[in-house]
């Protein structure tokens, strides 16, 4: 005889079998002597296990341990906000944080944005000194960088100047030497 | 009032895969409270059942809940929330368990809760004795389970106790649901074992002491 496995068992005791699963094992069950009583060894099993049933925890045991955990969840970003139960009562409280958080955050900020804007007016006019100087500085060392160059250039124009007339000076000079000239007489000449 | 009017579980509720994206994107605290809430009884049951102390399971639940928020970027909106839930939980409870056995502490001292078994106010009172015998049945049972190797505690805790389905025990654990089913075969058959006395109603022995204990 091929007896059904554990598996089947527990399926069919714990009410997971199918509707054919149940019916070939309840007639397996009438069968078989040896699975008959496996099967009540572990029924005994289940209704002993009903024995032991758990009270509801008291809430006033609950009341330290939320309150601990209301002043906790402000502090580190709600990690323990799981500690907070049902209670209405703590929820009104975690409101009432809330607020407060909001309000103080919110007086917090106005200080912190008035000071902020105070700073910032006096470094832009800081800034805006400083930016000036830096401009005329900037401005009176071009104006003597060019001042410079001209004079260079100035320099330079006049040793142009110079060559140029030493050089037309020479070539007038050749000018005329090259008009004045006259070829010698050929003593062979037939005119003569 | 019109808040009143849209309060009432319909299906207009987020699930909570919708309400965990909305946590992770926005950290949408409204968001986290419902899923502390819809989850924080489950969680605790687990913890206390795993670790054998009410007491600490609520702990453990707490930080649970605080590792999600804290971890709240890791959630991928393809994995079931639940799964991801019931593995960050086990995760606690199995460091816990760690700390436990490097300590060589013992969850298997006496059940420390205060308020003893359940008991359901509006039903009939039981008689102390009743009462006492209720405790004794629950407390062994504890020990039964506490005694059991990790891999099939949890199977029991999350099939019996917890009611996940074999398939989706397998998929917080990351195994086969036949290996998960075979597990729960052979915890029970330990637990039969184990639980003998009490399934034979016969009269309790003295408690084992916890030299005998150890897991």
């Amino acid at each position: 005889m091929n007896h059904p496995t554990p598996e089947h068992w527990m399926a069919l005791l714990y009410g997971e079998a199918t509707e054919t699963e149940r019916h070939d094992l309840d007639a397996h069950l009438r069968a078989c002597a040896e699975c008959a009583a496996k099967v009540k060894t572990w029924r005994a099993g289940m209704n002993a296990l009903d024995e032991w049933k758990l009270s509801q925890v008291s809430p006033a045991r609950h009341q330290p341990a939320w309150r601990w955990a209301a002043a906790a969840a402000v502090l580190v970003l709600g990690v323990v906000i799981g500690r907070f139960s049902m209670a209405r009562e703590m929820d009104n409280h975690l409101a009432a944080l809330r607020g407060e958080i909001r309000l103080t955050a919110a007086e917090s900020a106005g200080a912190e944005t008035q000071k902020w804007l105070t700073d910032f007016a006096k470094e832009l006019a800081d800034q805006r000194g400083t930016d000036a100087a830096s401009y005329i500085a900037a401005l009176k060392q071009v104006d003597v960088q060019r001042s410079a160059e001209i004079a260079r250039l100035r320099r330079d124009l006049g040793t142009v100047a110079v060559y140029a007339d030493a050089r037309l000076s020479g070539a007038e000079e050749q000018l005329y030497q090259l008009a004045g000239y006259k070829p010698p007489a050929d003593p062979d000449s037939d005119d003569e | 009032m019109a808040k009143k009017l849209f309060s009432w579980p319909s299906i207009f509720s987020s699930t909570d895969e919708q309400a965990m994206w909305r946590v992770r994107t926005d950290d949408d605290a409204d968001a986290f409270a419902k899923l502390v809430a819809r989850w924080q009884g489950p969680i605790q049951n687990l913890c206390t059942r795993m670790i054998g102390d009410a007491h600490r399971g609520e702990d453990l639940a707490q930080d649970t809940f605080a590792r999600l928020y804290a971890r709240r970027k890791n959630y991928e909106p393809t994995a079931r929330f639940s799964t991801f839930l019931w593995r960050m939980a086990l995760n606690i409870c199995y460091d816990e368990l760690r700390k436990i056995k490097r300590r060589g502490e013992l969850s298997l001292h006496e059940y420390e809760d205060d308020d003893g078994p359940a008991f359901d106010p509006g039903a009939d009172e039981p008689a102390p004795d009743a009462r006492l015998a209720e405790s004794e049945r629950a407390e062994t049972v504890r020990h039964a389970l506490l005694q059991l190797a990790e891999p099939y505690r949890v199977v029991v805790v999350l099939r019996h106790y917890e009611g996940l389905k074999f398939r989706e025990i397998g998929d917080v654990l990351g195994i086969p649901e036949g290996t998960v089913k075979s597990r729960m075969a052979e915890a029970l058959t330990q637990l039969s074992k184990r639980l003998n006395s009490l399934l034979t109603d016969e009269p309790r022995t003295a408690p084992r002491s916890r030299e005998k204990l150890l897991i």
